[in-house]
């Protein structure tokens, strides 16, 4: 039966743009979107806390005070310098092979 | 947050009733959809009128040049400008947003969705009815046109019964309602627009006591429940052309409590009898039609109405005469790039002469604007020779 289901109209175009750079144009998108996962991330951070307080697991103003052990803060620093190099490593080699 | 309204959260979102319910990420993720929408809806598209008035024009006019009279000279100051270029892209972008937004909810709750339309079809306790037709033609824009850029359109079926379409829509309402600033102050009702609708309705003939109501185009029916909450009495009607929507009506119905019989069908070509309604309402459905349309449908309203019965449309009220150029300028980039194809077609239409066309009295045929808080509507259709 799924074979005869109504396809709809014919799909639109979803890569329009609109500056004189399209490239630039879809870092800008791309930097929205970012945003937007960051505010989702914001959010999500708040109502664990929120949930974390109601529950008596941790106190308000603890998360702020938190200070990581030793191995917890390399790991962190070090997944930090991953993200790093994952983002801006490969515009740096680009750009020094650049004339 | 409180305690209370976890624990309540947490219950509601076990069992959750038909229709659109995001989670906590999803709902996070339309919210900022909604707020990026609004910032480019306000902030950037007023500081490209600012521009406009402020700047291109008079540096225009000092070059000795006339002032643009209308949106094509008007474009052609702004389309190369950065700012106008900025407002297009976060437009179209924020669009594209959106639908992969509300496309993460349907995916996690679509087959329960069509499971409870099953549910509901293959029993008898619904109160109201669905009637669907393999004869219906679905006629342009909305057969050949991703209106709003909706992926798929109003009319794809992924699965048997389904309701995919409109479940996406509905996602959107809500967050629409945020962007353009009409939930200004407390949050309205979700049927606010059938009970403005209804409202207007008594104003202009206040000695009707519909019995019989239709309301075409109805969509996901969130705003038909309206008419059959204010007129209790009355039988309440609802047709659209898109077999998904359709089916999600009529379940958001049920889910609702409210008897409404929804049919797949065009408001142009219906296959009711001459007067059978004493009020036909439509919210937003024209500005999705077409010139031969509007006419055709109007000419069906003046058919279904009984004698003294009233004809009463709602849409977007963008014509030349109501909004500055660059509003005009931009509502004509939404036809454009933004799947509103018959948006500055419609505005250009002047209604009460369609109404005339269609048979109505010239003295009885209207087209005017009423306002609900800071947002004004356009109203046209008349009122059938007694």
């Amino acid at each position: 039966m799924s074979g005869d289901l109504p396809q709809g109209p014919r799909p639109g175009e979803r890569h329009t743009t609109f500056f004189d750079d399209p490239v630039k144009e879809h870092l800008l998108r791309g930097l929205i979107t970012v945003s937007m996962e960051l505010s989702v991330t914001r959010d999500r951070v708040a109502t664990l806390e929120a949930l974390l307080q109601d529950a008596g697991v941790i106190a308000p103003g603890q998360a702020d005070a938190y200070q990581p052990a030793v191995d917890d803060a390399a790991m962190r620093g070090e997944a930090r310098e991953k993200l790093i190099e994952s983002v801006l490593g490969p515009l740096m080699e680009s750009l020094s092979k650049a004339d | 947050m409180g305690k209370e309204q976890t624990i309540q959260s947490a219950e509601s979102a076990a069992a959750p009733g038909f229709g659109f319910s995001p989670n906590h990420d999803e709902t996070a993720r339309l919210a900022f959809v909604g707020a990026l929408k609004k910032f480019a809806n306000f902030k950037v598209e007023g500081r490209v009128g600012q521009l406009f008035d402020e700047e291109l024009v008079p540096a225009h006019v000092a070059e000795g040049n006339p002032a643009p009279q209308d949106r094509k000279e008007a474009a052609a100051l702004l389309e190369n400008h950065p700012l106008y270029q900025l407002w297009g892209t976060l437009t179209f972008h924020s669009q594209n947003l959106m639908w992969d937004a509300v496309q993460v909810t349907t995916d996690r709750i679509i087959d329960g969705q069509v499971a409870q339309y099953e549910a509901l079809t293959s029993g008898d306790t619904a109160q109201g009815s669905v009637s669907l037709s393999d004869e219906l033609l679905v006629k342009a824009p909305v057969a050949t046109t991703e209106i709003h850029r909706q992926p798929g359109g109003y009319w794809r079926e992924n699965r048997p019964h389904d309701v995919e379409a409109a479940l996406n829509y509905s996602g959107t309402v809500e967050l629409y309602r945020i962007a353009k600033g009409m939930a200004a102050g407390e949050s309205p009702p979700a049927d606010a627009f059938g009970r403005f609708v209804s409202g207007i309705a008594k104003k202009y003939a206040p000695d009707l006591e519909p019995t019989a109501i239709l309301d075409m185009g109805c969509g996901t029916g969130e705003q038909t429940l309206a008419y059959k909450r204010v007129f209790p009495e009355a039988q309440v009607h609802a047709i659209d052309m898109a077999r998904p929507f359709i089916r999600f009506a009529h379940a958001y119905a049920e889910d609702a409590g409210v008897p409404v019989h929804f049919a797949e069908m065009d408001a142009g070509a219906t296959t009711y009898e001459d007067e059978s309604f004493d009020l036909i309402v439509s919210i937003i459905m024209f500005h999705e039609t077409s010139k031969a349309q509007a006419l055709d449908i109007m000419k069906e309203c003046h058919r279904l109405l009984k004698p003294g019965g009233l004809a009463l449309h709602l849409d977007v009220p963008y014509q030349p005469d109501q909004i500055p150029l660059v509003k005009q300028v931009t509502n004509n980039w939404q036809v454009r790039h933004n799947g509103e194809p018959f948006w500055s077609g419609f505005a250009d239409l002047n209604m009460k002469e369609v109404a005339i066309e269609a048979g109505f009295d010239a003295e009885a045929a209207f087209a005017t604007y009423e306002a609900v808080g800071p947002a004004a509507y356009h109203f046209f259709g008349g009122r059938k020779a007694a």
